[in-house]
């Protein structure tokens, strides 16, 4: 039997139900990514950490309904986090004895530096947000995977379920809001936090 | 920001990580059925087409942790302990969980194995008998009732193998959680002409010797750890046999 560091993102979500180590692996592997994107599209970075749990615990429940297209599970996760995120409150609610379970050495600031350096990150994230409040939500939806996650266009279209040429069209229409080139209505991304919250 | 690059985010410790990885999988462990969508069923077409029923009766007291009395290798029964298992069986029968259809009383079906380890009492019931009824029955003070087919159902179909001369089919492993939320896990398949013992290698390294008989072989241990192999007894010595084990079965039909 292959360890689990050795083996594929496919191969370990098709082991992960008999094993669960084997999602553990995958956990290892995307967590910082998914944590990253939580974070972003939150501007929240405890509740980053906690969706994080929620997103993999989603992710082992609805494993057996993916087949994955690609050697990657990452763009699958970020799907799954795009979702989470979306329905924070929902998701929190079905996962709230599990996340009561977590140990409390796993959350909050370890130090006084780290606080303060999660002061600041929050602070800069939330100007971030302010700054792409003017996009729509599915265009904030491709900025966020495309240009703030490092996806491809492909991955991107994997995530979102939605056609390569989709990622395209709406990152062009992104881009232009964002340098003025095209009419901007603001929508709200406060809103997505509170619910969370 | 005057441009849409990415925010930076700060990086969480290995050891905060290390902390949630280790949440995930005890929740995916011991937790799972708490926030599966659905909680435990079995599909209604096992039970229009079952021949077999497997009941695991915790015939001792509970315990803080439940399996304290298990043993690696199966014990005597103490008297009138198969037959207190069997009759628990039939009690976990009568009373499905909510949304689980009717079940045929294991009653009607002929013990074809008895799998016991100190009080634990694991009953196959007519795997070789073209009966009604597949479920897998726990009772006692720390394994509340639940109902699971039998492979051997599907084995009735032709669905799967049957081993060769000497050799072993693992055809199930299923995975269920105590009261106290301690998982343990099922094993159950067929044996070839010829064995006469089997012992299984577990992915923790651990050995639990099987029960066998009848062409058939049970065993059960606490954890989720699955099979690497078996160890098999026959006439002109033991063999080890690599086994791919199958997917361990929580019995999900949400996920």
């Amino acid at each position: 039997m292959p360890s689990f560091s050795e083996a594929a993102d496919p191969e370990l979500l098709t082991m992960a139900g008999g094993q669960p180590e084997a999602f553990g692996e995958l956990f290892k592997r995307h967590s910082r990514s998914v944590y990253a994107y939580c974070a972003r599209r939150t501007g929240n970075l405890d509740l980053a950490e906690d969706l994080t749990s929620v997103v993999f615990l989603e992710a082992f429940r609805r494993r057996r309904k993916v087949k994955l297209s690609n050697a990657s599970a990452l763009p699958w996760l970020l799907g799954v986090a795009n979702n989470v995120v979306r329905n924070a409150a929902r998701s929190a609610r079905r996962y709230r004895s599990a996340l009561d379970r977590i140990p409390a050495s796993a959350n909050g600031a370890s130090s006084e530096e780290d606080a303060l350096e999660r002061f600041r990150a929050q602070e800069a994230l939330g100007r971030a947000l302010e700054a792409i409040s003017t996009l729509t939500r599915a265009e904030q939806d491709v900025v966020l995977l495309v240009l703030w996650s490092d996806l491809t266009y492909a991955d991107a279209a994997t995530a979102l379920g939605i056609p390569v040429g989709t990622v395209r069209s709406r990152l062009a229409s992104a881009r232009a809001k964002f340098n003025g080139s095209a009419p901007a209505t603001k929508t709200t991304t406060t809103p997505l936090i509170e619910e969370a919250q | 920001m005057n441009d849409l690059e990415a925010p930076p985010v700060p990086n969480l410790s290995d050891l905060r990580l290390s902390t949630r990885q280790a949440h995930l999988v005890r929740e995916i462990t011991v937790h799972n059925r708490d926030w599966r969508r659905g909680g435990l069923t079995v599909g209604s077409s096992a039970f229009v087409a079952a021949i077999a029923t497997v009941a695991l009766v915790l015939a001792g007291p509970g315990t803080a942790n439940a399996f304290a009395a298990w043993t690696p290798a199966p014990t005597t029964p103490a008297p009138g302990q198969v037959s207190s298992a069997e009759a628990a069986c039939e009690r976990a029968a009568a009373q499905p969980p909510p949304g689980a259809p009717p079940r045929v009383g294991a009653g009607a079906s002929q013990v074809s194995l008895v799998d016991t380890r100190g009080p634990f009492t694991l009953v196959l019931f007519g795997a070789n008998t073209p009966t009604q009824g597949v479920l897998m029955c726990v009772s006692g003070p720390s394994i509340s009732p639940s109902a699971h087919p039998s492979s051997h159902m599907s084995q009735s179909n032709g669905s799967l193998p049957a081993p060769g001369p000497g050799q072993l089919t693992l055809d199930r492993l299923q995975g269920e959680t105590a009261d106290n939320g301690q998982p343990y896990t099922i094993a159950e398949g067929s044996i070839g002409s010829g064995v006469t013992a089997a012992t299984l290698t577990l992915t923790d390294g651990s050995k639990v010797v099987a029960t066998t008989g009848n062409g058939l072989f049970l065993a059960w241990w606490p954890g989720s750890a699955v099979v690497t192999s078996a160890t098999l007894t026959t006439s002109t010595g033991a063999t080890t046999q690599s086994i791919i084990s199958p997917t361990r079965d929580t019995g999900s039909s949400g996920n």
